[in-house]
């Protein structure tokens, strides 16, 4: 997979991508993965290129805000090096590209920069100036000028379209289940471990601090029960997502999580949360003895839910528990 | 006192349905009003929850929690209700199950998936339940319905048994997995096994027997409230996000006024069920829907209650 990282101000040499698709296809949820199925099936063999904007089209034209993103770019790359893709081109979205017309921009962009011939498109496309490149625009436009477009229908899951928006709107409510269901794969956070506090370690709690990429969305404070990806080994593990105390007017949040049955040094190391349950919200406790035996509890419902079966790997108790 | 207006985890025993443990606990508690928040099929074990009280007016709040579960898939014999309890309708040899193989079928069943309930179920045919109609040897069509499945795991895999755990959403009957899963690797199948590990932010590890619970109840019901498996309904809803009423609007809340924006300190965060406290936030007013979020937000009371209900130290509030 080719990545031109600064699109289209650098082009490629030959533009020999006959099958381009574009979009932001933040976090590649279910929706970007249809997409990605129709465009190799156009492609019958030839070559597919996908085109991503960053940064995200609404961080450029909305109210100056910090974007908060599924996948921020070097995530999304990885996501999309799971795809036979030919290439990917980061178009790099500014003041200059949103006042671009949508036909000069497939035909400059899309048509002569990259060699396109047909077309792969959301449902919901909108490409240009003022969002005018629509799904019905863009066919007529390729009706004459010569090349194909191919639109893809939303994803439904529970009666609504799989979106990006709307999976931040379930990490925001801590749905990380649901979250699950749109996007065919659990939710990830990737970081690398920064020395905290101390806190934990007082409390014989270890945590590993994670260190995020700053447009990477955090699901709603609360503990969660998660996998833990380690160098290549899996652990179980439970997370507190919550305020620094130390900084509560920032806003600044913290991901502190930690590994059961995980004895070793982690500071440095880099380490993949996949968000398998919501546990708890957050909670005040009136003292520290009380926050231990919370945590405990969580650590069990973490293992329980992680290895069901418990380490002696019985099966479920068949005699009638309780009788 | 009694044990009125709360959620009790109770770890019920195989045999027992849920409707059995509901009159056990209104026999034992001396509850007027009982109910429970989603059933668990007789011979399965684990985590049901039971509400006494004004918690049975906001239990559907709980029923669309996910949950999850362990079971154990019995290969070699599918019966007609998909789980031990049915008669066997067909048997065959198990042939050699390999991990990978089990692990794609299941893989299949995640996600949004179309799923034939039992025939052995309390869903509705004409009016009838399908048990009843199954009791009198009758098999009718059920229409598919969609289901969320979070996840399947393959704990364990034996010459003719699975070990499995599903996470899903409302309405998914593991039996049908079980069952499915069987023709999906050509062998007839059903559920030996089923234990409830969860339900939303609540575990089976805080879950009480019934036994348990009437021994601590013969000791007084202060006793049992300190049961883990005993909450009272503002920690029981504790995991539902909170707004609170500006004070001049509380009274209007308590008598069912449909709420404005300018009710609440603040705008909901996300979508879905709130919890409405009082300014203070020392008092549970009522439980809201929240459709859309922020500025668009529109709120729409589910449930008020006429009594508002003490938060514990004021800790509804997070910090």
């Amino acid at each position: 997979m080719r990545v031109y990282s600064n699109f289209p101000h650098e082009l490629p040499e030959k533009p020999d991508y006959p099958v381009v698709t574009l979009g932001v296809f933040d976090g590649v949820h279910r929706g970007h993965q249809r997409i990605l199925a129709r465009a190799f099936e156009v492609a019958a063999g030839r070559s597919v290129a996908l085109v991503t904007f960053d940064p995200h089209p609404r961080a450029v034209l909305g109210p100056p805000k910090r974007a908060r993103l599924l996948s921020p770019l070097p995530e999304r790359l990885e996501l999309l090096a799971a795809y036979p893709l030919a290439a990917v081109a980061v178009l790099r979205f500014d003041q200059q590209l949103a006042r671009t017309g949508y036909q000069d921009f497939v035909r400059r962009v899309l048509l002569e920069g990259l060699g396109a011939r047909e077309l792969v498109l959301g449902y919901n496309v909108a490409l240009g100036r003022e969002r005018e490149g629509d799904r019905e625009r863009l066919a007529a436009l390729g009706r004459e000028i010569g090349y194909g477009t191919h639109v893809v229908d939303a994803v439904e899951v529970e009666g609504a379209p799989v979106s990006s928006t709307r999976i931040r709107h379930l990490l925001d409510a801590g749905r990380v289940d649901t979250a699950r269901a749109l996007l065919g794969r659990g939710y990830t956070l990737t970081g690398t471990v920064a020395r905290g506090s101390g806190r934990g370690r007082v409390l014989g709690i270890p945590t590993a601090n994670l260190q995020l990429h700053p447009e990477k969305l955090v699901p709603a404070n609360g503990v969660y029960a998660v996998r833990v990806q380690v160098d290549s080994t899996q652990h179980a593990g439970a997370v507190n997502i919550g305020v620094v105390p130390t900084f509560q007017d920032s806003g600044a949040r913290s991901v502190e999580a930690h590994l059961l049955d995980y004895t070793g040094d982690l500071y440095g190391a880099e380490l993949t949360l996949e968000f398998v349950s919501r546990l708890r919200s957050e909670q005040r406790f009136s003292g520290a003895e009380e926050l231990v035996r919370q945590v405990q509890r969580d650590f069990e419902a973490a293992r329980r839910l992680l290895e069901a079966w418990g380490t002696s790997k019985k099966g479920p108790d068949n005699s009638g528990l309780g009788a | 006192m009694r044990l009125d207006d709360r959620v009790f985890l109770i770890d019920k025993s195989k045999g027992m349905t849920s409707f059995g443990a509901v009159r056990r606990l209104r026999r034992i508690a001396r509850v007027s009003k009982a109910g429970h928040c989603g059933s668990l099929d007789p011979n399965a074990t684990g985590l049901l929850l039971l509400c006494s009280g004004v918690a049975t007016r906001v239990s559907s709040l709980f029923v669309d929690l996910p949950k999850a579960y362990v079971g154990r898939v019995r290969f070699g014999t599918a019966t007609d209700s998909y789980d031990a309890d049915g008669e066997s309708v067909e048997e065959a040899p198990v042939p050699r199950l390999d991990e990978s193989s089990v692990r794609q079928a299941l893989r299949a069943f995640e996600g949004e998936i179309e799923q034939t309930p039992p025939m052995v179920s309390a869903l509705k045919h004409e009016g009838r339940r399908l048990y009843e109609l199954a009791r009198e040897g009758r098999e009718v069509e059920r229409p598919p319905r969609r289901v969320l499945v979070y996840e399947i795991g393959l704990d364990e895999l034996g010459a003719e048994h699975a070990d499995i755990q599903v996470r899903c959403g409302r309405g998914c009957y593991v039996r049908s997995i079980a069952h499915d899963l069987g023709r999906a690797l050509a062998v007839p199948a059903h559920l030996e096994a089923l234990r409830r590990i969860s339900i939303g932010p609540f575990d089976v590890a805080d879950a009480a027997h019934l036994d348990e619970l009437e021994s601590a109840l013969r000791q007084g019901p202060a006793q049992a409230a300190t049961l883990p498996g005993v909450r009272s309904l503002p920690s029981a809803l504790r995991s539902f996000p909170a707004l609170q009423v500006r004070r001049t609007f509380e009274s209007a809340i308590g008598h069912g006024a449909q709420p404005e924006p300018r009710f609440f300190v603040d705008v909901p965060r996300v979508s879905g069920p709130h919890r409405l406290l009082s300014e203070d936030g020392r008092r549970l007013l009522a439980v809201a829907l929240s459709e859309g979020r922020l500025q668009f937000a529109r709120v729409r009371l589910l449930r008020v209650f006429p009594t508002p209900l003490d938060e514990e130290n004021g800790e509804g509030v997070p910090g």
